[in-house]
């Protein structure tokens, strides 16, 4: 009797680890880390994704389309984040450089995201409101930059189909504002 | 939903730390310039997300996997991402895998410790129980004689 007793919270706790998917709503405990058995598993893990993936997954649920993420996602896209950061840093450093610059400033990466096709979805003017992707209802919606914080005015909304106007045009990159 | 608004933020010092490793020593980072990337890595987020959801919907699914954001990484145009984010899933797949079987091999053990206490407790209850038996065999015997 005992015995299962005991062997019940460490199931729950198992179920709770090896979880695929959590519903909207629920926040797990997803920082890397924790309920590592050793030392060395914790450090593999903060090795693999070094930005907060409970952070990430509040970023990713703050799309009212999305209802589900496995944790493999959630993983991938703070992987990406991390790849993304610094891509945009050292294509940013490239104009530094053409400045005979040793400090990285805002017009360097203002110049890197004209210049590079990857960073079209950042493109535009300098505006407090970003006007994100047109829905496929058509209705845009938008979201907006405070001091520090980012919030949302309506909820975020986006279909990205990538037209060839983009490709060809750099004007009509969707994003009409880049924070 | 994130109710709160700095909860639509990605950690500084994180950000911080990615950028200072990616770019050589002696390269400083305006604070304007830090922001900016902090804020452009939100947005990612946010667009490979919806690139993501939109595959898992035309695939009839509402759990967006791993395979969506890998397909939606294509569609943004960063397959230079794909192989290092194919590595480090596999890695991550290992960890959990380890993690699981960690957490199997301790639960297995917790049950074998509550197994051996619970047959110690019944061994001593047992022979309690027939030390019992002797005392009571004992005080019958002193009965009789007195008895007798």
């Amino acid at each position: 009797m005992a015995a299962t007793a005991s062997a019940a919270p460490a199931e729950s706790e198992l179920d709770r680890s090896g979880a695929e998917e959590e519903p909207r709503g629920t926040e797990p405990e997803e920082d890397a880390g924790s309920g590592q058995t050793g030392p060395t598993a914790g450090a593999q893990q903060h090795r693999l994704a070094r930005l907060p993936l409970s952070r990430i997954k509040t970023l990713m649920k703050a799309d009212p389309d999305v209802t589900l993420a496995s944790q493999e996602s959630v993983f991938i896209i703070a992987k990406a984040t991390e790849l993304f950061v610094e891509m945009i840093a050292k294509d940013a450093l490239v104009y530094a450089q053409q400045g005979k610059r040793k400090t990285l400033q805002r017009k360097d990466l203002d110049n890197a995201i004209e210049a590079i096709d990857e960073f079209a979805f950042l493109e535009g003017k300098r505006f407090n409101v970003i006007s994100c992707w047109q829905s496929s209802k058509g209705a845009g919606e938008s979201f907006m930059v405070h001091s520090d914080f980012l919030y949302f005015v309506t909820p975020f909304k986006a279909s990205f189909s990538r037209n060839v106007e983009l490709k060809n045009k750099r004007n009509s990159a969707t994003v009409s504002g880049y924070v | 939903m994130a109710e709160r608004p700095e909860d639509l933020n990605l950690p500084n010092a994180v950000i911080t730390r990615i950028i200072k490793e990616a770019l050589p020593e002696g390269v400083n980072v305006s604070k304007e310039a830090r922001r900016a990337i902090s804020q452009a890595a939100s947005v990612f987020v946010l667009y490979a997300t919806s690139c993501a959801n939109s595959f898992a919907m035309k695939a009839k699914r509402k759990t967006l996997n791993a395979g969506d954001v890998m397909s939606a990484m294509e569609e943004m145009e960063f397959e230079r991402f794909l192989q290092p984010l194919r590595e480090a899933l596999e890695a991550y797949k290992k960890g959990q895998k380890g993690k699981k079987e960690a957490s199997e091999q301790k639960r297995k053990d917790k049950e074998k410790k509550n197994g051996t206490d619970e047959n110690d407790k019944s061994r001593d209850e047992e022979e309690d129980e027939h030390m019992d038996d002797e005392q009571d065999g004992e005080n019958e015997a002193e009965e009789e004689d007195v008895e007798n």
